[in-house]
């Protein structure tokens, strides 16, 4: 079988996905409140059952925050060869995927706000049949590897 | 001839047409909340001449504003009302030209173009109304670079054209019954509101339950299943015969001209060498009767485009498959014999089957406690089915070709030459994991993906080593000889 992908998403893709979990998981967990208010003076339900949103978007924040984005930066690996890129990701569903270079209509690097202020960029490659992203790429490294993909889409086609 | 044409002027009228289906409904709305004023019929007409002139005049601008012209290998149109658009299509872009007339267009004379290529599912361009030869003259004009590609290459002009007896075979043994009949079913069910209200015996002030017995009612209920069994079922041959009526494809060199529909007719042009792949469906009424329809997967198509608009034939026999590729699509001609899945594949089969199960057989069971439990017999034909789709699933790898076999409501086999894979991805889930398995999902230029789950491990592997760089790989299919594989 062939090794996994070599090169690892930056590191700080760790931060920016556990402060967008952060920032959801609190608006959840202010609405659960809330919901657990309505529940228990106004429906007048059993408190035990009342503070179960709270408690299930507790969970939630948890896993949010500290398990998954650990986890999809171990998974997250690419590798951008001659003929391919190649990359391999997912939480419980590890997926590999393939795209040939002479396939690759076009790549674009992408910052949202948070991304741009940990200085980091993913990129977008397009095909014809769809597109796909590598995530939180140190800005740099995401400039050089865009424009590699884009020289070596180049070259393949001209094959 | 490369001066900027206008349409025909009869395009006009469906411009208009547009407008007057775009706001006719709230105009009769608000209409209709007014119908208690004295000076009511003045509303009604002033209001239906206004829309008479906004649409008139809009149709009378659209079309002047509309022109088109073919320059150096390149459609230009310029168009837009309000907002001026130009666009400029290189002909090596346009993956099909379609030349559709409903009924309005027949009446009048004309036709309209669509010209697709790869982005979106919408048509790039829309010629709402032309002359038939004007038509034709354009698509010759946009296609002629076929000839080019394909040098002296004098094939001779191929037909193959669906009879009536296929027509109302295709009609009669189509999955779409099913969606007739959940519609008639939910019609019905308002019919019994109508008949609980309006009793055509209470003028006698004779009950319901004096007349009709329990055995008739029983009959009552078989007959009018069985009513609207064969109600949807002429529905669906009628439909069919409406979509399909005179299905033809014609291979002229390098491209594939397919005819069809009875009141709505329709011409597609589809190059050859824009196909990405090839579909062949088994539906579940048909694959009893040895019968398929064969789809196309076409870049200009996208995944949303109406199932009818790629299909490449509706009604094959199946050993008359490889004769009408080897007709019309040479490319795609080659062994269907497929490898099985591992043994192990089938356990995860059956129980992706029935695992959706459990949940309507959990709330059966506890709110209809003792007779609820008889749900539990739902979980009998998910099992032979999943076990049908673990048969049913299979692959291979033949000549730069790739074939993956899946069962959803049909049989689906897909043929895919590897030089058109976008992308091939490998994935698995936990359970996958343990059992080394991994699900296969191929994308197309049509947007379409195209999945086999439960593959061998090192299958997967391999085959996504052959998309990459088209060498079979040692350990092709065969378990636990990762070692043996001359990429790594």
């Amino acid at each position: 079988m062939r090794p996994a992908p070599s090169n690892r998403i930056d590191e700080r893709a760790l931060s920016v996905w556990r402060l967008t979990g952060l920032i959801i998981s609190m608006i959840v967990f202010l609405l659960s409140i809330v919901a657990t208010i309505l529940l228990f003076s106004w429906l007048e339900i059993q408190w035990l059952l009342a503070v179960l949103p709270v408690v299930l978007s507790f969970i939630l924040g948890i896993l949010l925050t500290l398990v998954i984005p650990k986890v999809r930066y171990r998974r997250w690996r690419y590798q951008v060869s001659e003929g391919y890129v190649d990359f391999q990701h997912g939480i419980l569903i590890i997926k590999r995927t393939l795209i040939p270079m002479a396939r690759v209509q076009y790549v674009d690097t992408v910052q949202g706000p948070l991304l741009r202020y940990y200085g980091l960029a993913s990129i977008t490659i397009s095909t014809a049949g769809g597109s796909h992203e590598i995530p939180a790429l140190a800005g740099e490294v995401a400039d050089n590897l865009r424009d590699h993909i884009a020289q070596l889409a180049q070259v393949a086609d001209d094959v | 001839m490369y001066k900027p044409r206008n349409q025909h002027p009869t395009s006009m009228l469906f411009y208009s047409f547009h407008v007057i289906r775009f706001v006719i409904f709230p105009l009769v709305l608000s209409l209709f909340t007014m119908i208690k004023r004295e000076d009511y019929l003045i509303w009604v007409g002033l209001a239906l001449g206004l829309l008479l002139i906004i649409a008139g005049g809009w149709g009378i601008l659209s079309w002047a504003r509309y022109t088109y012209q073919v320059v150096d290998g390149e459609l230009r149109v310029n168009q837009g009302v309000i907002i001026r658009e130009r666009r400029y299509i290189p002909q090596e872009r346009i993956q099909a030209i379609d030349i559709t007339e409903n009924i309005f267009h027949r009446l009048l004379g004309v036709v309209q173009v669509n010209v697709e290529t790869a982005g979106g599912s919408e048509p790039e361009v829309s010629l709402m109304a032309v002359k038939r030869e004007e038509a034709e003259r354009l698509r010759k004009q946009l296609m002629t670079r076929t000839k080019e590609e394909e040098p002296s290459q004098e094939t001779p002009l191929l037909v193959h054209r669906l009879s009536f007896q296929e027509l109302l075979l295709a009609g009669a043994t189509s999955d779409q019954i099913g969606i007739a009949l959940s519609f008639l079913g939910i019609f019905s069910s308002g019919l019994d509101r109508i008949f609980e209200w309006f009793n055509p015996f209470s003028a006698f002030d004779i009950p319901l339950d004096m007349i009709v017995d329990h055995s008739t009612a029983i009959w009552f209920a078989i007959f009018s299943v069985l009513f609207l069994l064969f109600l949807s079922w002429i529905i669906v041959i009628g439909g069919t015969v409406f979509s399909y009526a005179g299905f033809t494809i014609q291979r002229v060199n390098g491209e594939l001209l397919i005819q069809r529909g009875l009141l709505e007719r329709r011409r597609s042009t589809i190059p050859l060498q824009r196909i990405q792949a090839i579909r062949i469906v088994e539906g579940v009424l048909r694959q009893p009767f040895g019968l398929v329809s064969v789809y196309v997967e076409s870049a200009g198509y996208g995944v949303d485009a109406d199932a009818e608009s790629t299909v490449l034939f509706p009604l094959l026999k199946r050993q008359e498959v490889k004769p009408f590729l080897q007709q019309f699509a040479p490319e795609f001609v080659g062994s269907i014999e497929l490898k099985p899945l591992p043994q192990r594949a089938r356990r995860r089969y059956i129980v992706r089957s029935c695992l959706p199960m459990l949940f309507p057989i959990l709330f059966l069971s506890l709110f209809f406690f003792p007779f609820g439990l008889f749900s539990l017999l739902l979980l009998i034909p998910s099992y032979f089915w999943g076990r049908l789709k673990y048969r049913d699933a299979g692959w291979s790898e033949a000549e730069g070709r790739l074939l993956m076999r899946f069962r959803r409501l049909g049989r689906i086999t897909v043929i895919i030459p590897r030089r058109r894979i976008q992308s091939g991805t490998v994935s698995a889930t936990p359970f996958q994991r343990r059992a080394n398995l991994v699900t296969l999902g191929v994308t197309v230029a049509s947007s379409a993906i195209f999945r086999v789950a439960n593959l061998e491990a090192t299958t997967g592997e391999s085959l996504l080593e052959w998309i990459r760089t088209g060498q079979r790989p040692l350990y092709w299919g065969k378990t636990k000889e990762s070692e043996k594989s001359p990429h790594t």
